[in-house]
Formats: structure tokens, sequence, C-alpha cells
């Protein structure tokens, strides 16, 4: 029998953690609940008003249009689910959208940008998976994608007056969700195996305006650079911080094994394979063999698109070279800091940032790629659908999709 | 800058204290996914607390307020649904075998059922002190109760476990 002990109770409960993909993904959703929920303190109601109706007019005609909008709440439900060229769509962008931005501040309004210019190709991805993208809705998406990002860098550099470093964060985080966004079209563009022109032009737009993203922020690390030194310092020591906890991040999930990583792609690999061959015997009841198997099935479309266009960065080989590289930006940083080149030293430590964060959207992509696939199984038109979810799940900024597809995980995990 | 700097405390509160706040939701809910559901909520619901400009003395302590009045909600939720499937199910402790192959899981499940056992006026107590080593003070403030009756309370609760614990193992 053994002898009570509270420190027995702690030492047992004490094994109690979040798995590194729990603690990630909860983080994910936090992130951006805190980034896209528009939130200040409160003011007295006094001074709210006077505010709103005698210092700031373009609040008050603001606060008039979300009265109009309210009273029309069906027309704006509607309008939000609204996709370019159907006739709501303006409505969605130019009133919905707009209205959240009058009151906002510079750095809250560049970080709703970055999301808008985000959410138009998602829209864009769901338009070429329907097959609906002509000259007209591509035009009207270049030209808001051009507007958000355009919105998103003039309003960081309003709120990097005071601090540089603003302005990198924003333009790395735009340079991010659109990298990640510009993938999907372009797996979507090589699942559809056609030549569509809009889409092509689109995603050229997108590279186009990720080089200038690129440029934009190359200035703002030399801005931070000619900052005063002590105060670029303590930046560079807090992004120190940052940049090690997300190498911990990588280096954890180093110590979970790759089959384990990758084992949810795995499994529906094998079930497309199962639904293949299914399919193939029932075609043979009503066709030839080889009419059956002459011609590509769709499954083997996306399965095949899967292992060419995708590259895994859930394999131990892409985190390691990964980890790498950000150890060795690390020790650029250490290097420059020794040598008082504090701007070189925050250039560094910024792209082993970057480096750590795309490692991890990648992670991020490829498990929701999966879980599409899985979604996709359970209804016969595979091409549609699959790429659809794709989509959704992928691209959605929304907290409360974060939470489902937090859960999605969570359901993968074993029971006791 | 200031949302900036706040939004970084708040993120740097969460890399320090969610395994602790996690640990807490999945002894009083034992159930892995709604633990994390409520962990999640205890964080935005702290974020919402601290966008109206008020301060935050002990954070930690904090969370633990937010999440005992989460899981609250949660009970009371359950209660008006059926809570016999979850029962039925037991304790759900799953989590990435990959990563905690160490981890001999009946202790963790046997320790939280104990302490679950006790009372409601002794559980949290026992919990807070002697698992999460909060001082009274902070348990004081957690809970609402006066430092003296909590005093009392741990030395009635610790006993009570180890009746509790001694009855399993005859």
């Amino acid at each position: 029998m053994n002898k009570f002990s509270i420190e027995q109770f702690k030492k047992a409960l004490s094994t109690i953690r979040m798995s590194e993909h729990e603690r990630t993904r909860v983080r994910r959703a936090l992130e951006q609940y805190i980034h896209t929920a528009y939130t200040k303190p409160i003011r007295s109601p006094f001074l709210r008003h006077a505010n709103t109706f005698i210092l700031r007019p373009m609040q008050a005609i603001a606060m008039i249009l979300v009265v109009l909008v309210s009273s029309g709440a069906g027309l704006s439900y509607a309008a939000n689910e609204a996709l370019p060229g159907e006739p709501l769509y303006g409505f969605k962008v130019n009133i919905n959208e707009e209205i959240l931005t009058i009151a906002m501040d510079s750095e809250t309004r560049a970080q709703y940008e970055v999301s808008r210019a985000a959410k138009r190709l998602e829209e864009t991805a769901q338009l070429a998976i329907m097959g609906r993208i002509d000259a007209k809705t591509e035009t009207t998406i270049r030209e808001q994608l051009a507007k958000h990002t355009q919105k998103a860098q003039a309003s960081a550099k309003e709120a990097s007056v005071n601090n540089p470093e603003t302005t990198i964060a924003i333009t790395s985080r735009l340079e991010n969700e659109l990298t990640a966004r510009g993938k999907v079209l372009e797996e979507i563009k090589a699942v559809k195996n056609d030549d569509d022109a809009s889409l092509t032009t689109i995603i050229d737009a997108t590279q186009t305006t990720l080089d200038e993203i690129a440029i934009d922020k190359e200035n703002a690390i030399q801005a931070v650079a000619l900052e005063n030194t002590e105060v670029t310092k303590e930046r560079v020591e807090k992004k120190r911080i940052i940049v090690d906890e997300k190498l911990k991040t990588l280096e954890n999930l180093m110590l979970i094994p790759s089959e384990k990583l990758s084992s949810d792609v795995t499994q529906i690999e094998d079930e497309l394979d199962q639904i293949q061959i299914e399919e193939t015997m029932q075609d043979a009841t009503v066709t030839t063999i080889s009419e059956a198997s002459s011609e590509e099935t769709p499954l083997e479309a996306i399965d095949e698109t899967l292992s060419q266009t995708i590259d895994d960065p859930t394999s131990i080989e892409s985190l390691t070279e990964n980890i790498t590289i950000i150890q060795n930006l690390i020790k650029n940083a250490d290097a420059f800091m020794e040598d008082k080149e504090y701007g070189k030293a925050f250039e560094s430590l910024q792209r082993a940032l970057e480096k750590a964060d795309e490692t991890l959207k990648n992670i991020e992509l490829k498990e929701q790629y999966s879980q599409a696939l899985e979604d996709s199984l359970v209804d016969e038109s595979v091409t549609t659908i699959a790429p659809l979810s794709i989509v959704e799940s992928a691209t959605t900024t929304d907290s409360s999709i974060s939470q489902s597809i937090s859960q999605e995980t969570r359901a993968t995990l074993p029971k006791q | 800058m200031e949302d900036t700097l706040q939004q970084q405390k708040f993120l740097e509160a969460y890399d320090t204290f969610h395994n602790d706040i996690f640990r807490f939701c999945l002894v009083k809910v034992r159930n892995r996914d709604v633990a994390l559901d409520v962990t999640q909520d205890t964080f935005t619901k702290t974020w919402e607390y601290l966008t109206t400009g008020k301060q935050v003395d002990n954070m930690r302590a904090f969370l633990y307020q937010v999440a005992r009045n989460n899981i609250i909600d949660w009970s009371r939720k359950k209660k008006s649904e059926s809570l016999e499937s979850l029962l039925e199910a037991g304790i759900e402790f799953g989590s990435d075998e990959a990563m905690h192959k160490s981890i001999d899981t009946f202790d963790a499940k046997h320790a939280a059922q104990l302490i679950d056992e006790l009372p409601d006026t002794y559980r949290d107590i026992i919990y807070f002190r002697f698992i999460e080593d909060l001082s009274i003070q902070e348990i004081s403030n957690i809970t609402g109760e006066k430092e003296n009756t909590i005093s009392v309370r741990i030395h009635r609760g610790l006993k009570l476990l180890e009746e509790k614990f001694n009855h399993t193992q005859s």
C-alpha cells in the first residue's frame, strides 16, 4: 500500500499538458482574435458621445450608416457572403467592411486591411473552383487587392511614426498571408489543370504585390537601423525572445515522429486509393476495364497533385532544414549585436521570425488540406467539394472557424 | 503602440500559464476537448477584460478566476443537457501519445478523480494550494473566501483527501 503524499498528486497531475499542436492552435486562434477584434478602452459615455457627434463627424456618419445597414440586416448579412461579380459584392466591400475602418486607429486599420487582402484571395479561390472568374471579376479582385495592400501599408506607416517596427510586423504578416493564399490558388490551378488566364493573372498580381511588399519591408528595416541605438537594442532583445520561443515550438515539433505529423494525410491517401479501387470495380460492370483505367479520375488528379505540388513541410527533413536556417540567422544576429550593429541584428531576427512563421503556417495549411480531402470523401463530387473545403478551412480568419479546426484535430487524438 | 505592447504581454501570459489553466480545466471538466475550449475561452475573456482598460495585478490568479467562472457556466449548461454520456465515457485525458509516452495517465486520472470527489468547499482550495502552489491570499482572491476560512479548509480538505486515498489503497 502506498503512503499518502500530496506531492504524489502534484507529480501525477503535472503530467497533464497541452500537446504542442494544441498549444499552437489555441495561440493562433488567440492571436487572430486579438488582432482582428477591434477593442479600445471604454471611455465615459459623455466623452464617447462628444467625440462621436461633435469632435468626430466621420464617426457620426459611420453610426448613421450602421443604423441604416442594421435596418436592412438581412441585406447586410447576405452581402457578407457575396463573391466578386455578384450584385451584393459592392455592398460588402464598400459599405459593410468600410464602415468598420472609420473608427479604427492606424495600426488596427493596417491589420484589418491585411485581413481584407487575404479575404479577397480566399474569394478568388472560391470563384476559381466554381470556374466563375472572368475578365470583369478578375479586374475587381486585382483592384481590391491593390487597394487593401496600399491601405495596409499606408496605415502601417502612419502607425510607425513612433515605432518603425510596426511597419515590419504588418508587412511581414501581409507577406505571409498573401504567400499562403497564393499557394492555395496555385494548387487549385494545378488541380483544375486548365489554362485559366484570369486566375493566372491574379496569381501574377499577387506575386507582384509580394515583390512590392518586400521592398517596403526592406525600407522599414533600414529605418529601424537608423533609429536611436539604445531603443533599437532594446527592441532587438525583445525580438530575440520571441524568435527563441518560435524556435522552441519548432524544435518541439521535431520531437513528434514524422509519421504522426503526416498520419492524417497518409490515412486519407489510403482511403482515396481504396475508393479508386472500388470505383474502378464499379466502372468495370458498366464499361470496359480499359475505358475505366485510361482516363484519370478526379480522385487520381487530386491525389497526384497532392503528392506532386505540395512539398511536405511536416517532414523531419524540412523541419530540420528550417530550424538550421533559423539558428544560423540567430547566430548572425548575435554577432551583429556584439558589433553593435543593431539594425542588421534586427533584420536577421526578423528573417528568423518569418522563417519560423512560414514553417508553422505551412504545417497548419498542410493539416487543413488533409482535412479538406477527408471531407471530400463523403461526397461524390470530389473535385468541387475538396478544393472548396481547402479554401474555407485553409484561409479563413474567423476565430470560430479556428476553433472548429482545433476540434477536428482534437478528434484525431487517442481516447483513453 | 500601446495596443501592441498589451497584445505582446497578453500572449506572454498565454505562453506562461496555458498549461496551468488547461490542467485546472481538464481536472474539473474531465474532457480534453471541453478543457481546451474552456481554456481558450478563458484567455479570450481575459483579453476582453484587459481591453476595457482595467488592470490585472496577478495574471495567474486572475486567469484561474476566469477559468473557474467559465467552468461553472459550462456545468450549468451541461446540467440542462444529459450528463450521462460524459460520465459513462469517464475522464478523457487523451493526449498526444508521441509526446507523453512516459506519462502514466492512470495516475493523473486517479489523482484528479480523488480531488474531484472532495466536497465543493474543499476541492478548488486543495487544488490551488497543493497542485498549483498558490498562496492563501491568491486563493482568497480567486474564491472570494476569507483567508482564515481558507486556512481551515486546507487543513480539513487535506485530511479528507488522505482518507479517500487510503480508502482506495485498501
